[in-house]
């Protein structure tokens, strides 16, 4: 099949040969039958002009003859060969057109005839639209700015007393060139205030601000920044921007029960705690990209940093579709390093951007080729608490296997007890002599077990052929004729019993002498007997369920193997019924079902229940203490493979098999096919290779966009041909270039970025500037930010004086009344609690650049009435300086400068005392104890039957927050509402 | 003139990106002002994003004008059985103890009778006698067909267009498309819930705001329908005086920053909850309704939750999504169906007589049905009481109301009911069904993500223009 990027909006010329001056004739006929036809059941979905599904238009001559994804709808001359005519004849169920009506056998007819006359076509010109949509041109990709190399920027000259950096160079150069002027700096408090929540997340103190204001040297503002920066709560605000990008979270998002595997993530928390970790201590992003790769395939990496491989395993799991699963994370390594959106191009050439089809199974091979590993990362194996871990976790293992072996066996007893039953069906069947000639009606009539019998009906079916000296007398049996049966059964029998011959197994032998069978059923008896005398032996150990039961789903596939060797039930003594156990009881005989079938004759219940126990190990893996820290790592598979193109996505429809490779995009003609393993190095190499164009470019831009609120492109992850142009292209690669000077240090850009006139710019509006520039494009002000979920609740956490400090760790559920910090929160994938949603928290499920950012009322319910918020505002007026201050404009005081480290101004404060005077004082009563006594206005919510009840610590918990507010607890919440709380300016 | 028949241009919002947002932001009050997806400026639609994004629940015209404002959507989760509710098969009865090669083993009869009824003559299920009586009224499709036999799945393809990927729901692409007509309530509320959770009433990629909002217990506490709804510590006196200081506050802050959109935007948002907080208290008491409509209802869980789905309805609210599970007859579907059927007829069947009469059945569109249907045959080899196994090939579905044309029947399953055959209608030709009757043009109501343009119908989808009146 051809691959062209650019079949839509040139002409693509005659693709074939040319043709001769049509046939008048020939062009009546296709007038006449022909073009009616097309028009009237193939245009609507097949047209150049409007839609071409499949890719496929079948309205002009050369789109016709360039054909769809399926390849090419006609072989000019050879009707039989032409898709177009296999589609209309509908012999492939997965390909009949038109879908809805069948064409009649005298249009198909006439299809295939002309065709056969080398399908003359008159519709001559180039297509109207495009074929096979693609709505770029090479011309137009070669040029596109972020496909060029990384230019050295020059400096704009700009002698302005503005500039600190060169950062200010380029901005006051668009600035000048459109007679816009920046804003005028901010004054200290706010820039200190900007500051502390763009590094850390967290406003700062008044003594912070106290200090700042005081300090008057030159690189006093430096000094801020560098204090910032080493604060350990730099890597948890800018390490949670890069959770975003890694669409982290703490579980799959797949329902748990059933057969499925655990949703949770017991250990995505250490990918988490490795990201905060990297971002403070600075490490080199390209070291940082390289880890989260490839972390297993480094030379010299550390055990620890295994964790860093959550970058890719933390995604979704899709119940488990592989597929899905692979291109998740094809997605989040190229959309969140180099903003190239390659998983468009699963089904077709990305259709705005350079990347084949091709490309995207080159990478979906390294993933292929690289299985998940939940490697531990520290060794703990000599403490008591791991000890215990692993002796908790071989009891769960070991009940589970217990439970399962019961219940097999059970089944298995009792499919022997009715041997006999199964054995005269089978025999029935296999002489033709059932009503139905389907097991399951047979099963269903005789009421057996469907499973069961098939399995008898193989094994006897076997025997019949293959002379087994178990069953031949058996057969010998069935052939004895009705009339005078029981005659002829004895004489049988007692040959059966002599066995003079030696071949027949002794126990059968055994088990005939003396018999008399009056018919073919009392043979079947006399079976049944021996079977059950085995099974007394066995002593209930059915050799394959017990295998089954013992190796858990849970298990690895080659722990599973050991475990079948080990658990192996010992031979019988006697050679004889040891040969019988072996042909009843072993793997794919007829008492030996193996896991499938026992699974098919009792159900998904087992199964379930047995999955249901072993999640337990989850449970401890998550929250033992002996458990040992994992990293969700990945290793390469051992035997690496290439993977084929699946044709329009489909997995049933193969195309050719392509190497694991780069993007042809950034290597062009020497892209070389990956020879290391999977080739996730190679490829990881590859993303940080400084001539890759985008890698610095994407992530300077995203740096950027998180101290702006946009970035330099405005489409952070989709640097493409459908991209925002960058508003300062040339500082966006002079700080791409400075970046990968410095060692891909992120601290340096956010110095670069901080200590510019830019960044210290007051958020002051200006009317005429902004019919120039609504958006603020070439930053003439600081734009005013809202603070987003977690900066939200952590600032609350402050304003009430209890945020918790502690750092790392396992994650906290955030619902049940924990003061961490929100990014140590549980993540949960399948149901984000109410908050996240109303705060537009990042969708886990793939990469985010960037939050989007709503106005609902929910935000302010959340303010006006959730216990989270009422309790800070309790805490917030119980704080020693606002409780303790003497007057009551001591006490506005104190509140304004814990909130926003400032004097109130007189009508602020006039405007509080004037709320507080007009509110009733209240007396709290004491909360209860024992059990939920109702206070205040809770007693008339109760007797609505409306307040919770019970005696628990949440219940009194709730009753305490349904304690009516104190007056200066009302002023301190309305604070808490405020613009100027929740804004950065 | 109203002011939403002005149909204002799209360039009147977007001279400047500062000016729209100034208008919207202050004009959240001003709900007459609609802004109106373009039918054909392709990049108007990255615009009318923005806009959704800046103001969510803003009422926004279609592509097309259309009667239809709302959409009932009673999800009957399990895979209801086709053949024993809307497409009878009487002529199975012949091959009672035959094995079907076609259909994979013995065709159960269904155990119920059907009539003849209404107008149209459409022919109703003797278990369905309430829900007949409106039977002119509705379209049947027994043609429809979905991608896989297994509930999750199936039930979150049903709701969202995949089964796999975490997509937006129906619900909240309508919410983004048409925004919503009372800013008391949330836009989109699913009441009931089940397998597959939130993932049936998320926003995915589209705006927190979008996502429906869960009631487990139609009827029952207005807390569990809209979190932080109640305050046992404030009274509304009390929550009077502190919004009226704290809008003194911003109003002082707002002046030192020129008046940014956003601020005022969310000195709004204040106003609209503490509105919220007694409109939707009200919206979800049925003690508000005459006893005899509740009885009407059934009185039931089911008719409770469709009684709050009318309440709903009629107060504006865009999306209301009504579970009805249990519908995964495996064995003995005479009785089970009968049961299940018993216990949303009534319900189903006033909603729409109460609906029609209110003069809210025109602009509401019901939409009834599972993920799937069942099989013809006998399952579990046919051990037990009768009973059909999952199956996707062929199955029914009806909609009502909001400009369907009723009394019909659409499309055909083959004799047995094992493949659709006739006028064959996927999941994704209803989605896209549903969206031209409310009126959209699937293939544009786009959101662009991460530089891709996605949509419910991802890239399939047909309307199915028998459908429509």
């Amino acid at each position: 099949m051809k691959k062209t990027f650019i079949a839509g909006l040139i002409s693509l010329g005659p693709l074939l040969f040319a043709e001769d001056k049509l046939d008048p004739k020939h062009v009546e006929f296709f007038e006449k039958r022909i073009r009616p036809v097309l028009a009237q059941n193939c245009y609507e979905c097949h047209s150049s002009a409007t839609k071409a599904k499949g890719g496929l238009a079948l309205d002009t001559r050369d789109a016709l003859r360039t054909g769809g994804d399926s390849g090419e709808a006609i072989v000019p001359g050879r009707p039989e060969e032409s898709l177009l005519i296999k589609a209309v004849r509908r012999g492939n169920p997965k390909l009949q057109m038109p879908p809805k009506t069948e064409l009649s056998a005298e249009q198909i007819a006439d299809l295939a005839s002309w065709i056969a006359l080398g399908a003359p076509d008159p519709r001559v010109g180039p297509p109207v639209g495009p074929g096979r949509k693609v709505f770029y041109t090479e011309a137009d990709a070669k040029k596109h700015w972020a496909y060029q190399p990384i230019a050295k920027s020059v400096v704009p000259a700009a002698n302005d007393p503005w500039v600190r950096t060169a950062v200010d160079a380029f901005i006051l150069d668009k600035l000048r060139a459109t007679k816009l002027t920046p804003a005028p700096a901010a004054d200290k408090r706010l820039l200190l205030r900007r500051a502390h929540y763009d590094l850390i997340g967290l406003p700062p103190t008044m003594a912070e601000t106290e200090a700042f204001l005081k300090d008057t040297a030159p690189n006093a503002f430096a000094k801020v920044i560098d204090r910032l920066l080493a604060s350990p709560q730099y890597g948890e605000r800018w390490g949670r921007y890069w959770l975003d990008i890694a669409r982290y979270a703490d579980n799959s998002g797949d329902r748990a029960g059933g057969n499925r595997a655990d949703p949770a993530f017991p250990f995505a928390w250490t990918y988490r705690d490795y990201v905060i970790n990297a971002f403070n201590a600075d490490k080199p992003y390209n070291q940082f990209i390289l880890e989260q790769i490839a972390a297993d395939r480094l030379p010299n990496a550390h055990k620890e940093d295994l964790a860093a491989l959550g970058f890719i395993t933390v995604g979704k799991r899709f119940m488990n579709d592989a597929n899905e699963v692979i291109d998740d994370r094809i997605d989040v390594v190229t959309k969140g390093l180099m903003g190239l959106s390659v998983s468009c191009a699963r089904c077709h050439d990305h259709k705005f951007d350079p990347v084949p089809t091709a490309d995207y199974y080159s990478l979906h091979g390294v993933f292929a080729s690289s299985a998940d590993d939940n490697a531990a990362m520290a060794d703990n194996t000599d403490t008591p608490e791991y000890r215990e871990y692993v002796a908790r976790k071989e009891q769960v293992q070991k009940d589970a296997h217990a439970y399962a072996l019961k219940e097999y066996n059970t089944v298995l007893a009792d499919l022997t007890k009715k041997a006999d039953e199964y054995l005269m069906q089978a025999q029935r069947f296999l002489d033709g002599k059932t009503a139905s000639k389907q097991p399951a009606a047979v099963a269903r009539e005789a009421s057996l077990n469907t499973a069961a019998l098939e399995q008898w009906i193989a094994s006897m079916g076997g025997w019949q052929k293959q002379s087994n000296n178990i069953f031949a007398p058996w057969f010998e049996f069935t052939q004895l004729p009705e009339k005078g049966f029981a005659a002829a059964a004895k004489t049988l029998a007692a040959r059966v019993a002599a066995n003079e011959k030696k071949q027949i197994n002794l126990a059968v032998a055994k088990a005939f002498a003396g018999a008399a069978p009056q018919s073919l059923q009392e043979v079947a008896k006399i079976y049944l007997g021996i079977f059950v005398s085995i099974e007394k032996q066995m002593d209930g150990q059915y050799p394959t369920t017990y295998l089954l039961a013992a190796a858990g789903r849970s298990d690895a596939p080659q722990r599973r193997r050991e475990i079948v060797k080990e658990s192996m039930p010992p031979a019988l003594a006697d050679a004889d019924s040891e040969a019988i156990r072996k042909a009843l009881f072993a793997t794919g005989t007829p008492l030996g079902l193996d896991a499938r079938e026992v699974g098919r004759v009792v159900g998904n219940r087992v199964r379930n229940r047995q999955q249901t126990m072993l999640a337990a190990i989850t449970q401890l893996d998550s929250s033992h203490p002996g458990s040992p820290l994992r990293a969700m790592a990945l290793k390469d598979a051992a035997q690496p493979r290439d993977s084929r193109i699946f044709v329009r996505g489909e997995r049933t429809n193969l195309g050719d098999r392509v190497p694991r490779q780069f993007l042809s995009l950034i290597e062009g003609d020497k892209r070389k096919p990956f020879s290391d393993g999977s080739g996730r190095l190679e490829m990881a190499r590859a993303i940080v290779d400084p001539k890759n164009p985008l890698t610095a470019r994407v992530l300077v831009n995203r740096v950027w966009q998180w101290h702006f609120g946009e970035g330099i492109v405005r489409t952070p992850s989709d640097f493409g041909l459908r991209s925002e142009a960058p508003t300062h292209p040339e500082l966006l690669d002079w700080l791409a270039t400075s970046f990968m000077d410095k060692g891909w240090s992120i601290k340096h850009l956010h110095r670069l970025i901080m200590t510019s006139s830019v960044y210290q710019q007051g958020a002051v509006n200006s009317a005429a500037f902004a019919e120039v520039d609504p958006s603020n494009k070439l930053l003439w002000k600081w734009p005013l930010r809202r603070l987003d979920l977690e900066a939200t609740r952590d600032t609350l956490l402050v304003a009430g004086d209890n945020l918790d400090p502690a750092q790392h760790g396992r994650p906290v559920d955030l619902q049940s009344g924990s003061a961490r910090r929100t990014v140590y929160g549980f993540i949960n994938r399948a149901e984000l609690p109410g908050m996240y949603q109303v705060f537009d928290f990042a969708n886990p499920d793939m990469t985010s650049a960037e939050r989007i950012e709503t106005t609902v009322p929910q935000q302010a319910l959340f303010l006006m009435n959730s216990p989270f918020v009422l309790a800070q505002a309790r805490k917030l007026a119980a704080r020693s300086t606002v409780q303790h201050g003497e007057k009551p404009q001591d006490k506005v005081r104190a509140l304004y400068e814990i909130l926003f480290q400032r004097t109130p101004t007189a009508k602020e404060t006039e405007a509080a005392l004037a709320f507080v005077a007009k509110q009733q004082p209240i007396t709290p009563a004491p909360l209860p104890t024992v059990g939920p006594k109702p206070v205040g206005k809770a007693k008339g919510a109760k007797a609505k039957g409306l307040a919770p009840k019970g005696r628990t610590p949440a219940a009194i918990a709730t009753a305490a927050a349904s304690q009516p507010l104190a007056p200066w607890e009302k002023l301190a919440q309305v604070l808490l509402q405020t613009n100027e709380f929740i804004h950065v300016q | 003139m109203r002011i939403s028949e002005h149909r204002p241009q799209l360039q009147d919002f977007f001279q400047t990106r500062r000016e729209f947002l100034g208008r919207f932001g202050m004009g959240m009050g001003a709900l007459g002002m609609a802004a109106m997806w373009p039918g054909s400026q392709a990049n108007a639609s990255t615009a009318l994003q923005q806009l959704a994004i800046a103001n969510p629940m803003l009422p926004r015209q279609p592509h097309f004008p259309v009667k239809a404002k709302h959409v009932i959507h009673i999800f009957a989760q399990g895979g209801p059985t086709h053949l024993d509710t809307w497409d009878p098969k009487p002529g199975m009865a012949k091959y009672a103890n035959t094995n079907v090669k076609a259909i994979g083993g013995v065709p159960l009869a269904s155990p119920f009778k059907f009539n003849k009824t209404g107008r149209s003559g459409t022919e109703v299920c003797e278990v369905f006698p309430k829900i007949g009586e409106s039977i002119d009224d509705i379209a049947v499709i027994r043609s429809m067909h979905t991608d896989v036999p297994s509930h999750e799945f199936a039930t979150v393809m049903m709701n969202t267009g995949s089964g796999r990927m975490t997509k937006p729901s129906v619900g909240s692409w309508l919410l983004y498309g048409l925004g919503t007509e009372n800013q008391n309530l949330p836009g989109f509320v699913a009441l009931g819930g089940g397998l597959g959770g939130a993932k049936n009433w998320r926003s995915a990629f589209l705006p927190g705001a979008f996502q429906g909002t869960l009631v487990s217990n139609a009827g029952g506490s207005v807390e569990k329908a809209i979190e932080n709804i109640k305050n046992y510590s404030l009274s509304l006196a009390e929550q009077r005086q502190q919004l009226d200081l704290l809008q003194q506050l911003n109003a002082q802050h707002k002046q030192a920053l020129e008046q940014e959109a956003g601020l005022e935007a969310r000195i709004q948002s204040f106003e609209l909850a503490f509105k919220m907080q007694t409109a939707a208290t009200d919206a979800f008491d049925l003690t508000k309704e005459a006893p005899e409509m509740r009885a009407q209802y059934g009185g039931s869980q089911m008719g409770d939750r469709l009684l709050v789905a009318r309440r709903l309805v009629e107060r504006g609210v865009r999306f209301v999504q009504v579970w009805h599970n249990g519908w995964d007859h495996h064995s003995d579907v005479k009785t089970n169906v009968a049961r299940r059927a018993s216990e949303c007829d009534q319900p189903i069947g006033t909603l729409l007589k109460d609906l029609k009469q209110r003069g809210l059945l025109e602009d509401t569109l019901i939409i009834w049905g599972g993920e799937f249907g069942r099989t013809p045959r006998h399952d579990r080899g046919g051990r037990g009481e009768p009973g059909r196994d999952h199956h996707n090939r062929g199955y029914s579905t009806w909609l009502a109301g909001g400009g369907t044309k009723g009394g019909i029947v659409h499309g055909a399953t083959d004799e047995f009911g094992y493949d659709a055959v006739q006028d064959k209608v996927h999941i994704h030709d209803l989605h896209a069904t549903i969206l031209r009757l409310m009126g959209f043009d699937h293939e544009k109501l786009t959101y662009r993500h991460n530089g891709r343009d996605f949509r419910l119908t991802d890239v399939y989808g047909n309307v199915v223009k028998n459908l429509i009146a």
